[in-house]
């Protein structure tokens, strides 16, 4: 009887008295404490009753929240035992779902054994009965070095068990525990086993699966092997795990050599005793393979965590032990599960749909060797895992030997493809998908990162934030060549970095994702600006963004994000010191070259280039040297567009065939100073090109890119030979370029730009118009041009650049059917030509030069209409052209300048054509604005 | 009262080193568990293991051991508890972030655990005052009590929870929570009081 005392409430005392009674497993009555205090009674009978409900509660509780654990059953309810058959029962090592384990003494044989006893209930059935005894005899048959031989098995008093050896020493289990605690402790300096050992409690729910030797008191503990190595040596404990799964994986071959599976390999079932050899134990639900009819197929047994996806799919095949024993191997390194997941439901979904994180992510210095050989025993598809247990034992004994091992490293593209594959109604791989799910996966890793950066080291958190930016450079990396139909060049087996052709080109919805994608690159490249490689990464991207950018016909984004790129590398340049990103920086000059050459501003073009030839130039590589290549045939086009200038040759005279005069052109007298040779230069640079690009062609014959580039400075050097009366040579240079580029393109279908550059060469026979025409296979080089350029702009509706290039081909073939005198195909190739070009300005209405071309196309249109004296359509269409170009804005550049000659020759092109009409009074206001423009 | 006195505990801790911090440790770990099991916040407990608090919380003991020694301020077991407390406050703080209103880590030893859930606690006790048959209106019921529970002291919630759901002594309690035994005691039978309320108000509001 409790005692009342002054300080507490004396009822305060009763309750305790009352709680405390409840909690031996009495009921004591409320009215028995009423009737003994009688001055309380009121209120005992009161305050009592709730404490009885707490009391209550509490027991509920505790009962719910032991079987909240993932691992399911609660530990089953064994009578008391002393003595099953010849066995004295000694002590209870371990309990769990499936049974409890005791370690008994054999009278007859005066020998320790441990027994594993299942619950009375769990004998009720038939079926449960076979299956015990079955998992004995199966268990019983198999003597192998590292499996627990079992002696016997029994019944007693509705009671089965069966008899195995008495192994002394650890579960994995127990050792990961142990190891864990320790492990995690840092600094804290309770690295001793006694720490652990006072901690680790076997018999906890968590750890209730039996094992045969778990024990709790501190023989067994001392007896147990703690590793020969600490954790912390990462890559001498690798070894001490390895040597741990051959013994096991060599088990398993054994098993299933005989039919056997063991279904549920976990760290607690595989027992190391103090030699250090490995047991494992608990064949419990093993079953042998031919027995399978004998039990409902579609059983889930063992425990989810180490389960194979298909052994969940009750699809049980030896490659699944393989995993389990992968798996295990993986906790036992990183001291923690691979798939670690506490409710039920999300570690199944974890399971079957995760993948568990690279080794390497967990422990950084792991051996990759050792990281790879488990990554292929925990693959997800069984297909993709070692065949056999045996295999598993055979790379690991190389590991072990230094020898090279058998499992290939899996890369983060093919991680990333696996898992598009699995989440195949996620990422369809359209571009989009795959941009998305980059995107998500990206940004939910670095939410990974923040949320466990606190657990890790600093340099482990780098490490990994390292490792999963790879994956995201790798995937942008697949999705730009996606998106870039490059996979066919992507495989071969030269530079695959090269990206002169631009086979096809993606959506606009393509382009925000990457340029999004992108953004999330330069935040993360902002903060970590100690990495080089993630910042030479992102400004790849944005070179390529930039590219993608300017055949988009969108100059302002495509130059802004080839600025970027340059001000990354050249930081980056600085840095190093050395020509390391010469070729890139070449290679992002000449894109912004073609950028800044497209959008009129053709002096900064022209130094962009030469900006490009100047560090393609630094680069000794192949590479640099395709650079180069590219911004010489650039510069030597941009000759075009560089100012007054001669581009006749040294010996042009005008013949019969060439024009009658060239009124733009300087007419230089004897005295003032010669213009300079810009045709001389073009061809100069167009001949390094073609040089260069033949000697990379000889090195490497077969490489598409290289051959590429020799076409294409075949094909400029043919046009710019044109102007310099080498006819022969030009048309020779023109023929050679299409029989490479006919080859290219049957090689490679899917690349657009062999084709592309095909009908150029094809329209543009080595010779000027009037020369071109008259050649006898110029109709049907033409007709063949225009079907490609159909099929490009078919195959791309999207693409300005491809709309306009059918455009300009159409207009090439109207203006030689025209002169054919097939005057109603070449009016309808010429308006079909204007109609694409004002598709391209009705998308792109900033876009000048797409307006100028329209306004030129009009033009041509309009001139030949004059010809054929259709005057009042020709008089439409001028005034059509005029109307674009005066909407077009006005500076005092080179580009305004060159427009407003042109809106001049417009309007009296329209002042002709009105005076021709009898409208002499429009004529004459016509020419009046015409005069107000200027010459 | 648990099984040892103060006095013992330290002396064993002054003699035994680590070695008696781990075996006190193993001997208090029921009721260790028992805390961090009730107080252990739903969204965190599907992902940390009970038993990963517990590691943890004995890592944070051994560290602070030494200054406990120098000065014992509290008897073992509440200091523990405290450390155990402290413990899965962070690992709250670590899971459910800004999801917590209070994130300044109370630097003192004997901080306050999270309260224990008073929506757990209602749905547990309606779910005992109804039988099986009234599950419909068990929900009701629970949402009745709940409001209660929301009506009532925090520390009255705290000594009822500190007594039968980790099944601390008066004195134990006392000390946890800062108070006078007598003060303590009080609380109590005061808290019981409330409680039966709690209980006449769901069970009217079964019958009604």
């Amino acid at each position: 009887m409790p005692e009342l005392n002054d300080q507490r409430d004396p009822l305060d005392l009763l309750a305790e008295e009352f709680a405390q009674r409840h909690r031996q497993g009495q009921h004591p009555s409320v009215t028995e404490y009423a009737e003994r205090y009688p001055d309380l009674a009121e209120q005992i009978r009161e305050l009592l009753p709730a404490v009885a409900a707490m009391e209550q509660l509490r027991r509920h509780k505790e009962g719910s929240l032991s079987t909240a654990s993932a691992e399911g059953g609660r530990a089953v309810d064994v009578p008391a035992l002393e003595s099953l058959g010849d066995c004295r029962i000694v002590r209870e090592i371990g309990r769990g779902g499936m049974g409890v384990v005791y370690e008994a003494r054999q009278e007859s044989l005066g020998r320790r054994v441990a027994l594993k006893v299942l619950p009375p209930g769990a004998m009720t059935s038939e079926r449960s009965r076979q299956r015990f005894e079955r998992e004995a005899r199966t268990a019983a048959r198999l003597h192998h070095t590292n499996i627990v031989p079992v002696f016997g098995v029994g019944h007693e008093g509705g009671i089965a068990y069966y008899v195995m050896q008495y192994i002394e020493g650890l579960s994995l289990g127990d050792l990961i525990g142990a190891w864990r605690t320790t492990a995690t402790a840092g600094s804290a300096k309770v690295r001793s086993t006694e720490a652990w050992q006072a901690t680790a409690r076997p018999t906890a729910p968590a750890s209730a699966e039996p094992a045969a030797s778990s024990g709790d008191d501190a023989p067994a503990l001392r007896a147990a092997p703690l590793p020969p190595v600490s954790p912390d040596d990462t890559p001498a404990y690798c070894r001490w795990v390895a040597q741990i799964g051959i013994q096991a994986a060599d088990a398993l071959q054994y098993a299933h050599a005989h039919g056997v599976l063991h279904r549920d390999i976990k760290p607690p079932n595989l027992l190391i005793d103090g030699q250090g050899t490995v047991w494992i134990t608990d064949f419990g639900v093993a079953r042998p393979s031919e027995e399978e009819a004998l039990t409902n197929s579609g059983d889930v047994v063992g425990t989810l965590r180490y389960m194979a996806p298909e052994q969940l799919n009750g699809e049980a095949e030896p490659r699944s032990d393989v995993y389990a024993l992968g798996l295990t191997l993986y906790e036992l390194t990183a001291l923690r599960p691979a798939f670690d997941e506490t409710n039920r439901h999300r570690l199944l979904r974890q399971v079957m749909e995760g993948e568990a994180p690279p080794l390497s992510r967990v422990k950084p210095d792991v051996p990759r060797d050792f990281e790879t050989i488990i990554a292929k025993a925990i693959a997800r598809e069984p297909q993709r895992r070692y065949a056999t247990a045996g295999e598993l034992a055979d790379d690991l004994r190389r590991f072990l030997d230094d020898q090279p091992i058998h499992a290939r490293r899996v890369g983060s593209v093919e991680r990333l493809w696996r898992w598009c594959r699995r989440h195949r109604a996620v990422a369809s791989l359209s571009g989009v998908a795959l941009a998305l799910l980059v995107l998500a996966a990206t940004i939910g890793w670095i939410g990974y990162l923040q949320t466990t950066a606190a657990l890790e080291t600093a340099e482990a958190a780098t490490r990994r934030a390292e490792a999963n930016l790879d994956l995201s450079l790798d995937a942008f990396e697949t999705i730009f060549n996606r998106l870039a139909g490059r996979d066919s060049l992507a495989t071969l087996p030269d530079d695959p970095e090269i990206d002169w052709p631009l086979p096809s080109i993606p959506s606009e919805h393509d382009l925000a994702l990457l340029e999004e994608l992108l953004r999330f690159y330069e935040r993360y490249a902002e903060g970590n600006e100690a990495n080089e490689r993630l910042r030479a990464g992102t400004a790849k991207a944005y070179r390529r963004v930039g590219a993608i950018q300017q055949i988009l016909g969108r100059p302002d984004k495509s130059e802004d994000a080839l600025r970027r790129a340059l001000a990354a590398y050249e930081a980056l340049s600085q840095e190093e010191g050395g020509h390391k990103y010469a070729a890139e920086i070449a290679a992002a000059w000449n894109v912004l070259g073609t950028t800044l050459q497209a959008a009129g501003r053709f002096d900064e073009a022209r130094q962009a280039f030469e900006q490009a030839l100047r560090h393609a130039a630094d680069a000794d590589s192949d590479r640099g040297r395709l650079e180069l290549i590219r911004a010489h045939n650039s510069l030597g086009r941009a000759m075009a567009f560089a100012g007054p200038g001669r581009w006749r040759g040294p010996r042009a005279k005008p013949g019969p065939e060439g024009p009658r005069s060239n009124p733009e052109g300087p007419r230089p007298g004897p005295d003032s100073p010669r213009p300079p040779d810009r045709g001389a230069e073009a061809v100069e640079h167009h001949r390094q090109a073609l040089r260069l690009a033949q000697a990379l062609v000889e090195r490497s014959p077969q490489n598409p890119e290289y051959r590429f580039a020799l076409a294409c400075s075949q094909e400029y050097l043919s046009t710019a030979l044109v102007w310099r009366n080498a006819g022969r040579e030009a048309a020779e240079a023109n023929a050679a370029a299409i029989r490479l580029l006919r080859e290219l393109a049957a090689e490679h279908p899917t690349v657009a730009a062999y084709r592309r550059e095909l009908a150029e060469c094809l329209a543009a026979p080595g010779g000027p118009p009037w020369v071109r025409f008259q050649s006898a296979d110029a109709k049907a080089r033409l007709e063949e041009a225009v079907a490609i350029a159909e099929q490009l702009h078919k195959d791309h509706p999207q693409v300005p650049e491809y709309t306009l290039f059918l455009a300009r081909t159409l207009a090439r073939s109207a203006m030689f059917l025209g002169a054919q005198r097939e005057t109603d195909e070449a009016v309808r190739r010429y308006r079909r030509a204007i109609e694409l070009c004002e598709m391209v300005v009705e998308r792109n209405p900033k876009v000048t030069s797409f307006a100028f071309l329209l306004a030129s196309y009009r033009n041509a249109l309009a001139e030949y209409l004059r010809m054929t004296r259709r005057l009042p359509e020709a008089r439409v269409e001028l005034e059509k052209a005029i109307q674009i170009v005066e909407r077009m804005p006005q500076a005092d550049d080179a580009r305004s300048r060159g427009i407003r000659l042109f809106r001049g020759g417009l309007y009296r092109s329209l002042s002709a054509t009105l005076r021709q009409i009898g409208e002499t009074q429009a004529a004459d206001e016509a020419m009046k604005k015409a005069g107000a423009i200027g010459p | 009262m648990s099984g040892e006195t103060p006095d013992d505990a330290l002396a064993r801790l002054r003699s035994g080193g680590l070695k008696a911090l781990a075996e006190l440790f193993t001997e208090h770990r029921d009721r260790l568990e028992r805390m961090v099991r009730f107080r252990m916040d739903r969204r965190v407990s599907s992902r940390v293991d009970v038993a990963d608090v517990l590691q943890e919380a004995y890592l944070d003991a051994a560290k602070r051991v030494e200054a406990y020694l120098a000065r014992p301020e509290a008897p073992f077991f509440v200091w523990l508890r405290g450390i155990a407390a402290n413990t899965l406050a962070d690992i709250h703080r670590r899971h459910l972030g800004a999801e917590l209103r209070d994130a300044a880590r109370d630097q003192s030893l004997y901080a306050k655990a999270p309260e224990a859930s008073s929506e757990l606690l209602a749905a547990q006790l309606a779910g005992h005052l109804t039988s099986p048959s009234q599950a419909a209106i068990r929900d009701e019921a629970a949402a009745k009590v709940e409001a209660a529970l929301r009506e009532m002291d925090e520390i009255d919630r705290e000594v009822l929870a500190l007594r039968h759901f980790e099944q601390l002594s008066n004195n134990e309690v006392a000390e946890v929570l800062g108070l006078s035994k007598t003060a303590a005691s009080n609380r109590y039978v005061r808290a019981l009081g409330r409680l039966k309320d709690i209980l006449l108000r769901a069970e009217s509001g079964e019958s009604g």
